[in-house]
């Protein structure tokens, strides 16, 4: 008996072997059946190439990240929106803001600014050294605050920064300077008619929900 | 080809046995379930120990895959793989074996689970000694089918059969290979895989317990009893060989679709993200060839109910496989994991496909195999029509649930701050579990009302079966090859045309035609397609070591966190809760620790599991995630949320656990388990090994006093004898969860690391007077 005799042409050919009583037609694959099978292969190649293979997909850690960093910034620029008053607890809780201190370092090492001065690393230079135990003004971040917006002693180098910086990164840069504070780095030595000696930055007493962080 | 006649009979006998087997499980499972999803809106009906949410939720699903769906496979491929092959079964012994050792395992798994003894890995629960005779029938299973093979009258192997040959190859590799453990008592293991590795291996299993379990079988089963009782030949043999060469090729790559977001390495969650989306034509392919071959029999499916539950179960099948594949794409999947669209997913194929499935091939076969009529058609109307709306008032009081949570989880204020706290997302899905509920109940009572129509029928059967004779040409040796057909083009002489000639046969199927009678070689090449196909993603997930980088400050937990660790899996909690905060805003902002540092990356990180066996990442959150919930709370809040989830949560769904604080530590069993670890690779020293008993009960005393001075503080009586109730083990464990990485170099949490300790802590021995 000849398994495969087939009536052809006829639309729907019926093999003639039979399983059980179970017969088989030879039906075409449907054709938008084949399409979105190869559509699905060619886009799994291309995706697999565009995250995987050097495309320029971006890893989900990648995005999360970037996510955060904006999600941060822009959580920072809201609350300094928020500080109409500002206090020694709000400048310290900032401290542990790293957007904020790195926005600070930003400032502080523009060409023309404290940098100038005070050096990179804030050891001093025409300006005092901000690293050691000595201050002309104080040894709160209120104190650097005002020095650094209002400017210094008439006739001296410091001058009113708040007329050519914005009032964020007035406070950034001062955030940033008292990081540097209780360094202690060789540098210009401080001037003892014009300079006390108060130690370091001073930590201010914190209600428990300004103490951020930890 | 034809042979002298031979004369057989067929095996109806373990039919019979197997499909009374699937009705008294699917009733059980079921009801099961029910009780699970009535313990969602009532949680007074957690009763403890035993019957528990996350003791119960393992013993249904095992239920209904492995008892119901199992036994309905297993009386699909005996009843129709011996017709097929017109043959009886290889051995009538291994098929008595098969049925008795079948139902031996499920009645263990029924007393185990609730017992709690679990593997705590999702439908590899069973312990090891169940594992291992489930591999033995597994076994046996095999030998008597592919004897069956060989002894066969027909000389190819007809679709089904091909469907039935992955099945039972696939399923022994992932169950062998997902369920290597060491064991660390008579119904305690720990599986050799950890953390990112485990969660690998485990989904591996998990989906293609899906693919190869309830799926490739119940195609099988479609490819027979669909044609069969709408009496239409198949629509297409070309199809037919295109979507099961795909779906055995494409399925095993897809599991870590269950892993986005997760600690798995990307690539891997990639692979089974494309995996899944190439996989839904070839799923499709079934759908098509299912329904397609119902052409010119339509107006007999208005009439014939079996016809209908199969046009049902074909029509989830095609559901199904379009949502999983959308499911696994991982924007969608980062809203609808741990939610209720996966329950609902999952539903929706199990009660639509592989329920409907398996009653309309029982509904075809009582008439047969009891030989007398069905006792009523109209009960059979009435079990369609209220399992159909079952199903639908279940899967779409779940998509809504799941969605409604996915998007609360998500909602942020304008500040920044997430808009709902967990519980909230819960009290609002709450209405949908009672919908839920009320979809199970209809599903139920129709297949109650199936089981007595076909309890009925087989009241009515003859006093003795009739055991037909059956003739069939024996086979003989092949001595030509198949005949080529007639072709127009295969008598051209012209080159092109002999091209095209070639193009056609093989675009016809002819050289699979070859295959199908080398079962030999047929399963040699599926085994080949899914042990290849696995081994690309399994050999890097081990060998790469970047894939998990490690935290020096991750160690193994101390020997009474880990008899904690062993509380938590064998009372199920990674049912309801997660350990797994996926680098989402939403997630890592909800499950923030407030002692992390600011900027510091607060996810889940794949080096924080290394000494994880098993993992317990979860998949679903009915309650929070609790990676992060270490030092969250104080000792004495946990004291009071065990005791009773609704002293400090008012609408907490969670069971009490009353009983840890009554059930004393184990203090023998953690020396073994210490050492056990050791075997899967934890590091712990000797010294701990050898007094893993004397360290635990160290630190439950130190816990114990902790816990002590918080109550005593609230003037609150403290029960004698502390350090020797679980629920301090408990409590020690949730407080180290997900704490290492933030430990500055003076957190030490095993003190005996440093032989000065050693030296001076005298510890003492468990059970002594103290």
């Amino acid at each position: 008996m000849s398994e495969t005799e087939y009536s052809r042409p006829s639309k729907d050919r019926l093999f003639e072997h039979e399983f059980d009583g179970i017969q088989e037609y030879d039906n075409p694959l449907p054709g938008w059946w084949k399409l979105i099978f190869l559509f699905s292969v060619i886009f799994s190649v291309g995706y697999w190439a565009w995250y995987h293979m050097g495309g320029s997909g971006e890893s989900h850690l990648m995005s999360y990240k970037k996510e955060m960093t904006a999600f941060e910034q822009w959580k920072t620029e809201r609350e300094l929106k928020a500080l109409s008053k500002l206090s020694e607890g709000a400048l310290w809780k900032l401290r542990s803001n790293p957007a904020i201190v790195l926005l600070g370092q930003s400032v502080f090492n523009r060409p023309g600014l404290c940098v100038t001065c005070h050096k990179a690393d804030g050891s001093g230079l025409i300006g005092p050294n901000l690293t050691d135990d000595y201050w002309v003004f104080g040894n709160t971040m209120m104190d650097m605050y005002k020095v650094v917006s209002n400017g210094g002693r008439p006739g001296k180098g410091m001058i009113a920064w708040k007329k050519s910086l914005k009032q964020k990164e007035l406070i950034a840069v001062v955030v940033y300077a008292s990081t540097l504070s209780g360094k202690h780095l060789k540098g210009k030595a401080a001037d003892p008619n014009d300079e006390k000696k108060l130690g370091p930055l001073k930590q201010p007493v914190l209600r428990m929900d300004q103490k951020g962080g930890r | 080809m034809s042979g002298e006649l031979e004369r057989f009979r067929y095996d109806d006998d373990v039919v019979r046995k197997f499909v009374a087997a699937t009705l008294l499980w699917a009733v059980v499972g079921m009801l099961v379930g029910l009780i699970l999803a009535l313990q969602l809106v009532m949680p007074a009906l957690n009763f403890g120990p035993w019957f528990t949410f996350g003791r119960l939720r393992p013993l249904h699903t095992n239920a209904v895959i492995f008892a119901f769906a199992g036994n309905a496979l297993f009386a699909g491929i005996y009843h129709s793989s011996q017709r097929l092959l017109k043959t009886r079964m290889f051995s009538d012994a291994l098929s008595r074996f098969h049925f008795w050792g079948w139902q031996a395992i499920i009645v263990s798994a029924a007393i185990t689970l609730p017992l709690g003894f679990t593997q705590g890995k999702e439908y590899a629960e069973l312990e090891w000694p169940i594992d291992i005779a489930i591999a033995v029938v597994w076994v046996a299973f095999a030998v008597n089918f592919f004897g069956t093979l060989a002894k066969r009258r027909e000389r190819h192997l007809y679709v089904a059969i091909w469907f039935y040959i992955a099945t039972i190859i696939t399923v022994a590799v992932l169950h062998i290979f997902n369920n290597l453990a060491i064991p660390a008592g008579a119904l305690k293991s720990y599986p050799i895989y950890a953390g990112v590795q485990d969660a690998f291996m485990q989904w591996w299993y998990g989906h293609n317990a899906v693919a190869f379990f309830l799926t490739t079988p119940f195609l099988g089963m479609m490819y027979y009893y669909l044609p069969k009782a709408a009496e239409r030949p198949v629509y297409s043999y070309r199809l037919s060989i295109l979507h099961f060469w795909s779906l055995v090729f494409l399925y095993i790559w897809a599991g870590p679709h269950h892993l986005h977001y997760t600690a798995l390495p990307e690539w891997a969650s990639t692979l089974g993200m494309l995996f899944s989306v190439m996989l839904w034509m070839p799923s499709w392919g079934g759908m098509i060839n299912g329904l397609f071959t119902l052409r010119g029999a339509w107006h007999r499916v208005a009439q014939d109910p079996v016809l209908k539950f199969f046009v049902v179960a074909v029509t989830f099948y095609g559901m199904a496989t379009f949502e999983g594949p959308l499911l696994s794409i991982k924007s969608v999947n980062s809203l609808s994991h741990y939610t209720d669209w996966t329950i609902g997913h999952v539903h929706g194929g199990a009660l639509g496909w592989n329920g409907f499935l398996a009653f309309g091939m029982i509904y075809w076969l009582a008439p047969r195999l009891f030989q007398t009529k069905i006792y009523s058609k109209k009960m059979m109307e009435f079990h369609f029509w209220t399992g159909t709306i079952g199903i639908l008032i279940y899967i779409i009081s779940m998509y809504v649930a799941g969605i409604t949570q996915g998007l609360m989880w998500r909602a942020f204020n304008a500040d920044g701050t997430l808009k709902y706290d967990f519980m909230q997302s819960l009290i609002k899905i709450i209405p949908m579990y009672w919908f839920r509920a009320f979809g199970g109940l209809l599903y139920i009572t129709g297949v109650i009302v199936g089981v007595v129509n076909i309890a009925l029928t087989w009241a009515s059967r003859p006093k003795v079966y009739e055991d037909k004779e059956i003739e069939a040409p024996a086979l003989k040796p092949i001595t030509a090859p198949d005949p080529e057909p007639p072709s127009p083009l295969k008598e051209s002489g012209a080159h092109v045309v002999q091209i095209a000639y070639k193009l056609e046969r093989f675009i016809e199927g002819a050289w699979h035609r070859t295959w199908e009678r080398l079962p030999l070689t047929f399963s040699v090449m599926v085994g080949v397609a899914v042990v290849v196909a696995s081994l690309f993603e399994i050999l890097p997930t081990f060998l790469i070591r970047s894939n998990v980088p490690t935290i020096a400050s991750v160690e193994p937990l101390t020997p009474l966190e880990q008899y904690g660790r062993d509380i938590y899996i064998s009372d199920g909690c990674y049912n309801c809760h997660s350990q797994m905060v996926r680098p989402i805003r939403m997630e890592t902002e909800r499950y923030k620790p407030d002692f992390s540092k600011p900027g510091q990356l607060t996810y889940s990180l794949p080096g924080e599991f290394v000494y994880d066996h098993p993992f317990q990442w979860g998949s679903r959150r009915i309650g929070p995630d609790l990676h992060r919930v270490g030092r969250k709370y104080s000792h004495d809040w946990h004291w009071d949320h065990m005791m009773n989830p609704r002293s400090k949560l008012k609408k907490s769904m969670m069971p009490p656990y009353d009983y840890l604080f009554r059930d004393p530590i184990d203090f023998s069993a953690i020396t073994d388990h210490t050492a056990a670890l050791v075997k899967v690779g934890v590091p712990y020293i000797r010294y701990e090994v050898e007094n893993a008993d004397k360290l635990a009960l160290w630190q439950a005393k130190k816990v114990a006093g902790e816990l002590t001075k918080l109550l005593k503080a609230q003037n609150r009586r403290v029960p004698p004898n502390l350090q020797t109730k679980k629920i301090i083990a408990v409590i020690a464990y949730l407080q180290r969860l997900g704490t290492d990485i933030f430990r500055g170099p003076k957190d030490i949490v095993r003190p005996w690391l440093d032989p000065k300790w050693r030296r001076e802590i005298k510890l003492s021995q468990p059970g002594g007077k103290d």
